[in-house]
């Protein structure tokens, strides 16, 4: 069965049960109200009965007319209240039947009184009158109790309605108790548990327990759930170690790769080397016999073997960048822009440039890492405001979109942003080397070290109107 | 159980020893009252307003109460059928000295009217009954429902019921659901009683419908005992004396005890 047919049948039931309460109220009302009315009507009843008696026996005592009509009213009174009687049960309706034949009765034996009493030596007249007098008392004494048995009858029907109230209500909140108890036990059984299950699983499969399977039989809501759940952890699963798969190709390809190509670099220089050595003994040992044309040669052998050294240590650069482990800590990048710019200026003191560098830049990363970006940073700064007579460079915070971004700024050539998707190519170069020489790998390690602490490289420039690099050190500051 | 034809034997029984508990109209009870007998009225068990009938025979020119005058008239004189009789010609202001009263015995009233020994009777059912069926229409049942309503009692020797408030709890128990029966189950309560006391259900029946039962303790029995003793002692059948305080003859506690709602006596 389905909860939420499991919850309308227990809404049904729950309502049912108010139902039952409602009704019982309100049949109670109707009951307490017929009660209350039936009461009512015979203390007027009793009240006329009263006022019957003591009129009758006024004119008992003393013959008055005055009496006598009192009784007439009165009598009119009790009749109007027999003939409306209120909604009575039998017993009731029988007592109230005895009640109007003993009013009757009284009323009629009180018409045979004779307006005057006795002679004291009319014997068969007094004993008459007696007789009468009797006979009215009783028939008024046992009205008189017939009435109060008839408002103990309604108060006593107004006791058992509200007796039989408390029992349905108190029946009806005990079955709405256990209801509640049952949809209590059910909603723990049969929601709570699974759920419970259910968190369970999610943590275990966030833990990276991808076996972990619900394995629920129930055919309810949540038993489809707990069923979607197993099919998708069985798909993540296979996907994952497809993944895994893949990802281990892929890793052992780039170590290959990196091995390969760390190989090749180390086993170029040894050649190289030979090249440049050689070179160097033929001019020092048979520099004399050569003519200019073949020194010149060898100088040139010497320079291009020379360049690709450069090269190849550049690629090593490279491939460190990428394998070295990263090493987090507070690093104050304007102290090391600080130093960098000072070994500059004693590199080539005859240069006039101006730095700017803002104070207090701090970062977490790594420092050899971004000791070597921050190199290139500025060395391509240096290089490219070269040929400009108040060179400035600039290193700095400033805020961006609600970030705090460090850049690396200059007034030099600057570059067409056109061509800024190959900036940070490996090998890639923007400007001819006879006007700015270098390898066109330094960028390419900026950039790889930033990606290895997970912040993102950024440039800005005009061709003659200098460059900006950005980035934005994020808290996601290992790789 | 002690069967017996009417209540004054009853109460003859009671007072001899030979019963403990008897049921009788109040009349014999009264009279047995004011001569001195230590006797208590456990409760009024039933009432009959229009039992009892004065029976004239239409061949002796009886057709109405006032042809009684200057006639003979049977009657079993000290029970409640001769109150009855007094009550009867007081409430058509007949002088009692103007009939002759003849005292017979009940078993003798429907002999006595059929030989001629008497013109009229005063009898009580089932007697009454017994007589109309015999006569016909020969004679004329004569009522007064407003002179006197009979009531039967429960009566006992007030030692024994001071002694035996017990036994009186599972009596006055048994005899409210005996009321309870009759009142639910007329028919058949009907039947048994008619077997029990050797009746044929017709001659039953007269005597059931002019009966009220009712386990009480009524106030207004104290005015009917009195109105009995003014007459018992006009009548000379006990001592004249200062009326009784017959409320000392209501043995009231066992049915105060079993259910106080019927008793309706002011103490």
């Amino acid at each position: 069965m389905k909860i939420s047919s499991k919850a309308r049948a227990a809404a049904a039931l729950m309502l049912g049960t108010m139902l039952l309460i409602v009704v019982s109220i309100g049949w109670a009302d109707a009951q307490v109200r017929s009660a209350v009315d039936q009461r009512r009507h015979v203390a007027e009843i009793a009240g006329a009965l009263n006022n019957m008696r003591m009129v009758t026996f006024e004119y008992l005592l003393n013959r008055r007319e005055r009496a006598r009509l009192q009784e007439q009213v009165v009598w009119q009174r009790l009749e109007r209240l027999f003939s409306n009687p209120a909604a009575l049960d039998d017993s009731a309706a029988s007592i109230l039947a005895s009640l109007r034949s003993q009013g009757e009765t009284s009323h009629r034996l009180f018409g045979e009184i004779d307006a005057k009493a006795a002679a004291s030596d009319d014997d068969i007249q007094r004993r008459f009158e007696s007789q009468l007098s009797s006979r009215i008392l009783i028939l008024q004494q046992n009205s008189l109790v017939d009435a109060e048995q008839l408002i103990e009858d309604a108060g006593a029907r107004i006791d058992a309605t509200q007796r039989r109230v408390v029992v349905v209500t108190g029946v009806a909140l005990a079955v709405m108790a256990v209801l509640i108890g049952v949809a209590a036990w059910m909603f723990r059984r049969d929601v709570l548990r699974p759920i419970a299950r259910l968190e369970l699983a999610t943590r275990e499969v966030s833990a990276g327990n991808w076996s972990f399977e619900l394995d629920v039989g129930s055919t309810d809501e949540l038993g489809d759930m707990a069923r979607h759940f197993d099919a998708m952890t069985r798909a993540l699963r296979e996907s994952f170690s497809k993944l895994e798969v893949s990802n281990r190709e892929l890793l052992a390809l780039n170590q290959e790769l990196e091995s390969f190509s760390y190989s090749v670099s180390h086993d170029l220089r040894s050649p190289l080397r030979s090249m440049d050595g050689f070179s160097l003994a033929l001019l020092e040992d048979y520099g004399d016999r050569l003519d200019d044309e073949a020194r010149d040669s060898l100088q040139r052998i010497r320079g291009a073997s020379q360049r690709m050294g450069r090269l190849i240590d550049e690629l090593l650069g490279l491939a460190r960048v990428t394998r070295a482990e990263l090493r987090v800590q507070i690093v104050d990048l304007s102290a090391m822009a600080q130093e960098m710019a000072l070994n500059l200026a004693k590199a080539q003191p005859e240069r006039r440039v101006r730095w700017e560098i803002e104070k207090g830049i701090t970062v977490r990363g790594d420092r050899e890492l971004l000791a070597i970006a921050f190199q290139n940073l500025l060395d391509n700064a240096w290089k490219f405001t070269g040929k400009v007579d108040e060179a400035v460079i600039k290193v700095g915070m400033r805020e961006e979109d609600g970030a705090q971004v460090c850049f690396v700024s200059d007034n030099g050539a600057g570059f067409d942003m056109a061509y800024a998707s190959r900036l940070f190519g490996a090998f890639q170069r923007l400007h001819h080397e006879v006007d700015f020489p270098g390898t066109g790998v330094g960028l390419a390690i900026v950039q790889r070290v930033m990606r290895r602490h997970g912040w993102s490289l950024g440039a800005k420039a005009a061709i003659g109107q200098g460059a900006m690099f950005y980035f934005r050190p994020s808290e996601q500051d290992d790789e | 159980m002690l069967p017996q034809t009417h209540g004054k034997a009853a109460l003859a029984d009671l007072l001899q020893g030979k019963a403990d508990l008897a049921v009788a109209a109040d009349v014999p009870v009264v009279v047995e009252v004011l001569k001195g007998a230590p006797l208590s009225i456990v409760a009024s068990i039933a009432t009959a307003s229009n039992e009892l009938a004065v029976l004239g025979r239409i061949d002796r020119g009886i057709r109405a109460s006032d042809d009684l005058r200057g006639r003979k008239v049977g009657v079993t004189l000290g029970t409640s059928g001769e109150y009855f009789l007094w009550a009867f010609l007081t409430r058509y202001r007949i002088a009692p000295r103007a009939i002759q009263f003849v005292d017979l015995p009940p078993s003798q009233l429907v002999e006595s009217l059929r030989n001629g020994a008497v013109d009229a009777v005063a009898a009580w059912q089932p007697v009454r009954h017994e007589a109309e069926q015999a006569f016909e229409n020969e004679v004329v049942s004569l009522h007064a429902p407003d002179a006197y309503a009979q009531r039967f009692v429960l009566v006992g020797a007030r030692d024994y019921v001071q002694t035996h408030q017990q036994e009186l709890h599972r009596l006055l128990r048994a005899l409210i659901d005996a009321e309870t029966f009759a009142r639910l189950e007329p028919q058949q309560a009907k039947g048994m009683l008619a077997e029990r006391i050797k009746l044929a259900p017709g001659t039953l029946e007269p005597s059931w419908q002019d009966m009220t039962f009712e386990v009480e303790q009524q106030q207004a029995q104290l005015v009917t005992l009195e109105d009995v003793a003014t007459w018992a002692m006009a009548r000379g059948y006990a001592p004249v004396q200062r009326m009784p305080n017959f409320l000392s003859h209501l043995a009231l506690d066992a049915l105060l005890a079993i259910g106080p709602e019927r008793v309706t006596v002011v103490r």
